[in-house]
């Protein structure tokens, strides 16, 4: 059954057809085995006995009466008038034959063929002779309880064959002519059913491969489809390469929407001249209800499409207005900037104590607003997919590690931190210098801002084969573990982290992760609550070029 | 030793007041301009030992242009330039570094802003002291 379940349409189809067919043969065969034979044979015994019966009457008056009648005349008149009577003798007490119809000689082996019992009165039997199989009819001649004689007809089994075998051969050429018109109609049958449905499957198929709206052929048929026999083509303005009749103003009902009230009436598209909801049977519903589908598809598609290109527009000219305010916050912070710095270093003379804690706060604030316009910056150029990345052979130590934590020295020691760096010379790879920077002021800046005050900043570099492997450790609060993913997500803040230290635009480590992925590298976190947090990533040595130094 | 004289080019009146103000406290004489036009006629007239210059003025790139015109020069060619921008390295439209640019690039020093006061003091007596 599972195997049955297993073909195709047109081959269950095909196998359906030929069990009724083998169905019907059987039953036919089985009639006339039991209904037309039994029938055949009890005629002949019957016609046999008949025969016998009307002989009887003048045997026993031929071997009883003193006047014997010709006994022979009655027996070969019988005899031409029956085609079928083979033979008709009579055989006195003693078995002797007395009279026969035989021109040759009597075939004596005949007469123990169907020997009655004492007593008995009839009896047929199928005998085999020389002559065939025959139904030899015996019947007996009695005077009181004594035999006198016995009557004997056989009667050709052929002649059934006569019948049986013509209605075998009806039999046959009917079924030949059933079997012939049942192939026949099968194939037309199930090419109704399984071409459309392999059609809308193929079409099917297409749509679940995203190619939804790429074929042409399938666009077309969305709004405007032709059959043709179970062909579906498309409309002949669309393969002329016009646009296809459902976006042009004069094709009634180009919005779908109407499609789908009954009220309406059928949609015709001038090209094709082909109503659009003309469905007949079932199968022509279905591939209406497909095509129809298709085409709200396609509405909603282009809609999703339409909006979703307005939002990346709006995004854009979010993020161009983001990229032009920090442009332009940037040049007044960066000149207050060098001015408190020249403050608070005295270039202009002395400072009273609280001056300087007043100008050295003025110099925090102004660093952190940079950090944060830095971010934004980054931020908008990935967002705008603009952040340029040339890579370029470097030695991480003294391009980026070096000129990184001179640029935070003011803010390191504000800390009060300790910083060990393993990073050498040694450390050379293809990477972005500026991005990397970027990459390590953020992290390196992190462990200031969240670290232990007076705490410590360890980074290392381990050689990987082919990769390295930067650590930026730091000891302090730390972050709890399942928050570590979510610090790399745009705009985390974790509140414990946050406590007590200056916000930062909660952009820093998302822009790491941006830089470190450009690179075909991973980043991550590691680190004990409360009481270290470690920063990973690895970066391949090669950006795919090979590595001279 | 003479008092060594700089030409300050930047669009921006108050980075040229506060640049000015640093370098006169630390006893260079100072000249400022506000484009490049007025600059190559300082250039000529007041023949200065070090130019600091900003990138993008009216054009994108009028400061390069500037410094790599300049240093084709022969009168001018061999004053050393500092080029202060507002923009970091992944947006200046080129990507290299000065040490491989020298050729193309004008630039001796290339800082990017805001420039704390000690690091601008210290790459000017650097320019000044490779020049003199």
């Amino acid at each position: 059954m599972r195997r049955f379940a297993n073909l195709s349409v047109r081959q269950k189809i095909a196998a359906s057809t030929f069990v009724v067919i083998a169905f019907i043969t059987a039953v036919s065969w089985l009639s006339i085995q039991l209904i037309v034979f039994p029938n055949l044979t009890r005629q002949i015994v019957s016609r046999g006995l008949t025969i016998a019966e009307s002989i009887a009457a003048r045997a026993q008056r031929y071997l009883t009466a003193n006047d014997k009648p010709n006994l022979l005349d009655v027996m070969f008149t019988e005899k031409w008038m029956n085609p079928n009577l083979l033979y008709i003798f009579v055989l006195d007490a003693s078995h002797r034959v007395v009279a026969h119809t035989f021109l040759s000689d009597f075939p004596d082996a005949l007469i123990q063929d169907n020997i009655l019992a004492p007593g008995q009165g009839r009896q047929t039997r199928l005998i085999e002779t020389s002559m065939g199989s025959v139904y030899d009819t015996a019947l007996g001649l009695y005077e009181g309880i004594h035999p006198i004689a016995t009557v004997r007809v056989g009667l050709s089994k052929g002649s059934i064959d006569q019948v049986i075998q013509p209605l075998v051969q009806i039999l046959l050429g009917l079924l030949t002519l059933v079997i012939t018109i049942a192939v026949f109609l099968s194939t037309w049958f199930s090419r109704q059913i399984t071409d459309p449905i392999t059609q809308l499957s193929n079409l099917a198929g297409e749509v679940s491969r995203g190619k939804f709206g790429e074929s042409g052929n399938l666009r077309a048929l969305v709004k405007c489809w032709k059959r043709e026999g179970w062909k579906l083509s498309a409309c002949p303005a669309y393969e002329r390469g016009a646009p296809p009749c459902w976006l042009r103003d004069d094709v009634p009902g180009q919005e779908g929407g109407e499609l789908d009230s009954p009220e309406e009436r059928p949609l015709k598209c001038l090209d094709c001249q082909v109503y659009q909801t003309e469905a007949g049977d079932e199968i022509a519903q279905l591939g209406d209800a497909f095509c129809h589908m298709l085409f709200k598809l396609d509405l909603y598609q282009r809609e999703l499409r339409q909006t979703n290109e307005d939002l990346r527009k709006l995004n854009r000219s979010y993020m161009d207005m983001l990229s032009f305010v920090t442009h332009e916050l940037k040049t007044p912070i960066a000149n207050s900037t060098m001015s408190a710095h020249s403050v608070l270093q005295r270039i202009f003379g002395p400072l009273t104590p609280m001056q300087e804690r007043m100008v050295g706060l003025i110099c925090r604030n102004l660093d952190q607003s940079m950090t944060m316009i830095r971010n934004y910056l980054d931020l908008s150029r990935i967002e705008k997919d603009e952040l340029r990345f040339t890579p370029l052979i470097l030695r991480l130590g003294s391009e980026v590690v070096e000129p990184v934590l001179a640029e935070l020295s003011a803010m390191i020691s504000a800390h009060g931190m300790e910083v060990e760096s393993t990073v050498g010379e040694d450390v050379v790879l293809e990477g972005d210098s500026e991005l990397l920077r970027v990459v390590y002021r953020n992290l390196v800046g992190n462990g200031c801002k969240y670290g232990r005050a007076g705490g410590r900043i360890r980074l290392r570099a381990i050689d990987e084969g082919d990769r390295y492997r930067f650590e930026v450790w730091n000891d302090g609060q730390g972050v709890a573990q399942e928050q570590m993913e979510r610090l790399f997500q745009k705009f985390t803040r974790i509140a414990e982290v946050q406590q007590g230290a200056n916000k930062g635009t909660g952009l820093g480590l998302f822009i790491c992760r941006t830089i470190v992925n450009r690179h075909g590298g991973k980043i991550w976190a590691e680190g004990q609550e409360g009481e270290w947090i470690n920063f990973i990533f690895e970066l391949p040595k090669s950006q795919g070029r090979s590595l001279v130094s | 030793m003479s008092q060594k004289r700089i030409l300050i080019i930047d669009d921006d009146p108050s980075f040229l007041e506060i640049c000015s103000a640093i370098l006169i406290e630390y006893g260079y004489a100072v000249d400022t301009v506000n484009n490049t036009a007025d600059g190559l006629e300082n250039l000529v007239s007041r023949r200065p030992d070090l130019i600091i210059l900003d990138v993008m003025m009216a054009a994108m790139d009028e400061g390069i242009s500037f410094a790599t015109s300049l240093k084709k020069r022969d009168d001018t060619g061999r004053i050393p330039i500092m080029i202060v921008s507002a923009r970091p390295d992944t947006e200046k439209g080129y990507k290299r570094t000065i040490d491989q640019d020298m050729d193309w690039l004008a630039a001796d020093i290339f800082m990017e802003k805001p420039v704390m006061p000690q690091d601008l003091l210290h790459n000017v007596s650097l320019l000044l002291g490779k020049a003199g």
